[in-house]
């Protein structure tokens, strides 16, 4: 297995490389593209990524990850701002009853595939937005104001540096934890199931139980980005997770690829840069966006990811060259040998 | 218990019936295979042989009648459960898990069987279920293939890992809804030989058209015909019988 280990050293040096600069994000770029681009687009990349996690992996596209979110964000919020709790212990809880609200979720869904589950999470992502709009014990229409983070992280706006740093430090923990968690019982059966939940029955694995755990992984994984998120906006209104922002975070796993993880952090950043540079040359930057969307889908229907996946194998690949065997079973998961339609079977 | 159980039927269906609409397409099926047996279900297109296997496995319910399983009613019981009681199965046309390499298909059967499905940690007894699985590629002509997504196999080879999937779990009752279809007569006679090598403690139901298969696999036949069992006998007195002749063998058989 000496290629397959070489391999997967170059890829540790490569992650480990880009890391470290994304680390050096705040000391390079200006105070204003740390806070508004770098740490939104981490944000928008962990939401994303429990939206991708649960497509590539589960084969389930869930539009109730931006409810998941909000949840976490207002139940930490009212801790903080109305109880005057500690903000980690506030966080702490809140994500522990989005994970119970992520399982519960799960269970619904769970009979469901394809068109329905959409349907039904995009109800479920709906309901939590009027939820949230019309109970005055989260502030309703107005949300909760003046959410201040734990200390370390000081004044978001002024000094993004800390709570930048922090939130890459858990996109990288969640991105490696999925990594892992992918070629563990739990994540290959996942991935069973995503291929052919028939199959997995008559294995003897039960598929809905499989189906609700991820939902509430997925959960676990929309909430941190909403403690994130929450902390870093100092504030959470029912505005924040309205149709048109879970349609958005739907775009942005769609551009990044649904079927590589790494997709739901490549996307993210992608939008965000559009959507802050475009809006100065620009006023239609929806069109815009639009455009693009329907590009990639036509030209890369798994997205950037996708994309630059092929690129690196055809460089890899000179013509005269043999193809090497793709390390299928040796340590890698390999999501993108999923075809793009399978997932919406 | 062991004296008894040995003469007690492995599989036993009583009355079993399953209407689409107002059509049976299994209709008052009785039916007991006893352990260690190797049985062919015969029977032409549409005679209900698929749908008899689902109503064993479990994926649908029936509409009347019953099935016990290793000697306890299993009538109402989830298919999953079935499979980790000791059934395995195939389906008549491949489900193999597509995205996934061939070494982490035959994994996950023997995990089914094993449990610890939902273990969020690496490790544990995965090497010895890997050993397991690799075993499995080994007996169904796989072992060159471990590494290859199963979804970019060719036909037969997903064919021979369907059966392989069926196998890894070590299964007490191994159904095959027709292995052989598809397959060259090279493959053919290769499935031949490992249906015949199997462990005798396994039990076998098999649904197969390709009549040198199921014949000499077989020691006893049970013949459908709309949903209802029309004889059952060994396989010379199936080859004899002018009734199979005229519904089954002269239409189809040495056409292919």
């Amino acid at each position: 297995m000496k290629p397959a280990q070489h391999r997967a050293a170059r890829v540790a040096f490569g992650g480990a490389v880009v890391v470290a600069a994304l680390a050096l994000v705040p000391a390079i770029f200006t105070t204003y593209f740390t806070g508004a681009i770098a740490s939104r687009a981490l944000i928008l990349g962990l939401a994303a990524g429990s939206l991708t996690f649960l497509a590539a992996y589960g084969g389930m596209v869930s539009l109730a990850q931006t409810g998941l979110y909000g949840i976490a964000g207002f139940v930490m919020a009212r801790f903080i701002v109305n109880s005057g709790m500690d903000p980690v212990l506030a966080a702490l809880l809140a994500i522990a009853i989005t994970v119970v609200v992520g399982l519960l979720f799960g269970a619904i869904v769970s009979g469901s595939e394809g068109i329905y589950l959409l349907m039904i999470t995009l109800a479920l992502g709906v309901i939590t937005y009027y939820f949230f709009s019309q109970v005055d014990t989260f502030g309703g229409h107005e949300g909760i104001n003046g959410v201040h983070g734990p200390g370390f992280i000081g004044d978001p706006v002024r000094h993004p540096a800390p709570i930048y740093e922090l939130i890459l430090g858990c996109s990288v923990i969640v991105y490696a934890a999925i990594r892992y968690l992918a070629r563990t019982p739990f994540g290959l059966a996942l991935q069973g199931i995503r291929d052919d939940p028939v199959r997995m029955r008559a294995l003897g694995f039960s598929v809905r139980l499989h189906r609700t755990l991820a939902f509430a992984v997925g959960a676990l994984i929309a909430a941190l980005a909403g403690v994130l998120g929450t902390w870093n906006d100092t504030r959470i209104s029912p505005g924040t997770i309205e149709v048109s922002q879970i349609i958005q975070l739907m775009i942005i796993a769609v551009i990044g690829g649904l079927y590589r993880i790494e997709g739901a952090w490549i996307g993210a950043l992608v939008f965000t840069l559009l959507d802050t540079y475009t809006r100065g040359i620009t006023a239609r930057f929806q069109t815009w966006i639009g455009l693009i969307l329907l590009a990639i889908l036509i030209l890369s229907p798994d997205g950037i990811s996708g994309l630059a996946q092929r690129a690196a194998a055809r460089l890899r690949n000179r013509p005269g060259q043999p193809r090497p065997d793709e390390p299928a079973g040796t340590g890698v998961e390999q999501p993108s040998a999923l075809k793009p339609g399978q997932v919406a079977r | 218990m062991t004296a008894t159980a040995t003469a007690a039927p492995l599989l036993r269906a009583r009355g079993l019936s399953r209407y689409f609409g107002a059509v049976p397409a299994v209709h008052n099926v009785d039916f007991e295979v006893v352990p260690g047996e190797r049985r062919a279900i015969l029977g032409p297109n549409g005679a209900g042989k698929s749908t008899f296997f689902n109503l064993i496995a479990g994926d649908i319910a029936p509409s009347e009648g019953r099935v016990e399983l290793f000697g306890r009613d299993v009538t109402a019981m989830a298919v999953s459960r079935r499979a980790r009681l000791g059934l395995g199965r195939t389906y008549q046309t491949s489900r193999v898990l597509g995205g996934l390499a061939v070494e982490d298909n035959l994994y996950l059967a023997v995990l089914g069987a094993r449990g610890g499905h939902l273990r969020p940690v690496r490790g544990g007894s995965a090497d010895l279920c890997r050993r397991q699985a690799r075993e499995v590629a080994e007996r169904v002509g796989l072992a060159e293939r471990l590494t290859v997504v199963a979804g970019s196999l060719s036909h037969g080879e997903q064919r021979q890992l369907e059966i392989g999937l069926a196998l890894a779990p070590s299964p007490r009752l191994l159904m095959l809804d027709e292995p052989a279809a598809g397959l060259s007569r090279a493959e053919r006679v290769v499935l031949t030989k490992m249906l015949l090598e199997l462990d005798r403690d396994v039990t076998l139901i098999l649904i197969e058209h390709d009549m040198d298969v199921a014949l000499t696999v077989a020691q006893r036949v049970t013949m459908l015909h709309q949903g209802e069992t029309l004889l059952e006998g060994t396989p010379q007195e199936i080859r004899a019988s002018q009734l199979v002749h005229d519904l089954y063998l002269g239409s189809g058989h040495g056409a292919r």
